[in-house]
């Protein structure tokens, strides 16, 4: 008897990683850690635990390549690159956050309103979206950037508003299909609110994987495009480091040889745009797993 | 066939009017809400009497209500005028002429090498032949796609010109001799950082799996059949329009970056020093083709899905 149960149960958590293939698992793995990593340099760099004053120029050291004091190396004017690169987790962690909250919020609005109320809401919601699609994110960026001022947390404001169009259009397709289940009908024929049933059924119970999948995508983005701004100077400005203006800091060196003060940043950015997007496709997959 | 594309393509037409009168709309309502005051942009307001700054304000119609502006600044829209750029001093719309194509063409090369890149990598993926080139492949397409394009771009400069000496390092206005590495490099850097890469071929490679588990595909392999040949529509046709249709925006914008690194003279440059220079007619010009280049990629979509698949004509 005490088999059938076994076998009946549902399998925990860590069973249900246990069967990922070791692909997953990796991905998984470093994605986590990489997002963890980030939080935690964040508020190190917040609290001043750096090893070095990012600031301080040590014009006897410059273009240091890594050593037991700098290690991470230092830049043309002799800054400590880690403490920088730590710095510059600053650059795009609260801005991307807003940005990454702002696509949520406004993507699952506009999903439910779309994937509840096809007829009432969904041409008008369609066209909404398609409207914010049509225009290239990078482009409306600098516009509002030359319109209004260039300020890193409006600038991913807009970032934000343009990912409400693949946030929205996931929750719609999942709802979609949700709608039709016999335990929406149910809880719906049993009286229970329309908006408990929103919450807790559609966006608690079916959504937030798709929720958090979006917020790691959202998060990968919102740093590339961060470094792309700063690099193109309209994002964070030197002495403030970002690790897009970072790399072009380090141009001239590069094209001389000195390849270290650009890629160190470089780096940084390669590991953990990789890490959101591994996290993300990890998850994505799972999910499409589960459905089929 | 053809009557249904051509349905397809106006009902698409129809609405992408629809959109880019909206799109307009943003524009206006986003120019009106910038702060200072747009007759500063045209004439130095301290040098003038109350009266002469409100004579120049009559001329250029800012003294009548939104919406007769909106109207009017749509009918010059529709004639072909951007406006001057505040910049240079020339009409935005033949600035956009002489840098777009060349941005187009970055664009369209850029974007077809993601797209050949990720259904090589998502085809071998999907048929499993080749797991270990597959795998690297697809590894490279991760890595590329965290890359930032800058870092690419100056490492494709770098290695061009210390080890084969073959770039012209920086590219002025008027190309020189117009040779192909010159092109191929921004292109390839641009294809293959745009930061789509594994994107798309995740995308492609659960696609393909899906459509190779059709009863379909099994009954062609059964029985001998050309597997390309039941697989290209439906496997790679229809999901290649639509991912080309998705990401022109963000190439578009990669573009941005990447012109700047390699100094091609395009449509990115443009846009660079006109936000630099916070020169908005050029700017609104650029954001406006942008949206058409994207729109007329959709309706292009729409009508390959419907030529290949009539049940989507409705």
């Amino acid at each position: 008897m005490s088999v059938y149960v076994e076998l009946a149960a549902a399998p925990t958590a860590v069973q249900r990683v246990r069967a990922w293939p070791l692909r997953r698992t990796v991905a998984t793995i470093y994605g986590v850690s990489v997002a963890a990593l980030v939080v935690a340099v964040y508020l190190c760099s917040v609290l001043g635990l750096l090893p070095r004053d990012p600031d301080a120029m040590a014009l006897d050291s410059m273009n240091a390549l890594p050593s037991a004091e700098h290690w991470m190396g230092t830049d043309f004017v002799g800054r400590d690159l880690l403490s920088r690169i730590m710095v510059g987790t600053q650059a795009f962690f609260l801005p991307g956050l807003l940005s990454v909250g702002v696509s949520l919020a406004f993507g699952a609005l506009f999903g439910v309103l779309a994937g509840f109320w096809p007829s009432r809401f969904g041409t008008i919601v369609g066209i909404l979206l398609q409207l914010l699609e049509s225009l290239p994110k990078l482009v409306l960026i600098l516009l509002v950037i030359a319109l209004f001022r260039p300020d890193i947390y409006l600038i991913l404001l807009v970032v934000g508003l343009t990912n409400i169009p693949a946030a929205a259009e996931l929750l719609r397709a999942r709802i979609a299909v949700l709608r039709k289940k016999s335990y929406i009908e149910a809880a719906t024929a049993l009286g229970v609110p329309t908006w408990r049933v929103i919450l807790k059924h559609v966006l608690w119970l079916h959504g937030r994987g798709l929720v958090l999948i979006q917020a790691t995508i959202g998060m990968g983005e919102a740093i590339l495009i961060e470094t792309s701004l700063s690099y193109l100077g309209f994002g964070v400005q030197e002495p403030k480091p970002s690790w897009g203006n970072m790399v072009a800091l380090g141009k001239d060196y590069f094209f001389r040889g000195e390849l270290w003060i650009s890629t160190a940043p470089a780096m940084a950015i390669l590991l953990t745009v990789l890490g959101f997007h591994l996290l993300g496709d990890a998850l994505l997959e799972r999910l499409e797993e589960g459905n089929a | 066939m053809l009557k249904r594309v051509a349905r397809a393509l106006a009902r698409e037409g129809m609405r992408t009017a629809v959109l880019f009168l909206l799109v307009t709309l943003a524009m206006f309502v986003l120019l009106s809400r910038a702060p200072g005051d747009p007759v500063s942009l045209y004439v130095n307001v301290q040098s003038l009497s109350p009266e002469e700054v409100e004579a120049v304000r009559h001329e250029l119609g800012l003294d009548r209500s939104l919406p007769v502006r909106y109207g009017v600044w749509l009918g010059r829209l529709a004639q072909g005028d951007l406006g001057t750029s505040l910049r240079s001093g020339r009409p935005v719309a033949v600035e956009l002429w002489k840098t777009g194509w060349r941005t187009l063409l970055l664009t369209g090369s850029a974007m077809a090498l993601t797209l050949l890149f990720a259904s090589i990598t998502a085809y071998l993926a999907a048929m499993k032949r080749h797991p270990v080139v597959a795998s690297v492949l697809t590894a490279i397409g991760y890595a590329l796609s965290g890359l930032p394009v800058f870092w690419l771009g100056y490492l494709a400069i770098y290695i061009a010109t210390t080890r084969f000496q073959v770039l012209p390092l920086m590219m002025g206005a008027e190309s020189e001799g117009g040779s192909w590495a010159f092109f191929l490099v921004p292109v390839v850097v641009l294809g293959l950082g745009n930061g789509t890469v594994s994107e798309v071929t995740r995308h492609l490679r659960t696609h393909l799996e899906g459509v190779l588990r059709e009863d379909y595909i099994r009954t062609a392999r059964a029985k001998g059949a050309s597997l390309w040949r039941h697989l290209y529509k439906d496997g790679f046709v229809m999901p290649l329009s639509s991912l080309l249709a998705n990401k022109i925006p963000y190439v578009l914008g990669g573009a941005i970056v990447v012109e700047q690194v390699f100094n091609w003279p395009g449509m990115g440059r443009l846009t660079w020093q006109a936000a630099s220079d916070r020169d908005y007619p050029t700017l609104l010009g650029v954001t406006l083709l942008a949206a058409l280049v994207v729109r007329v990629a959709h309706v292009l979509k729409e009508a390959v899905q419907v030529a290949v698949n009539p049940q989507l004509a409705e």
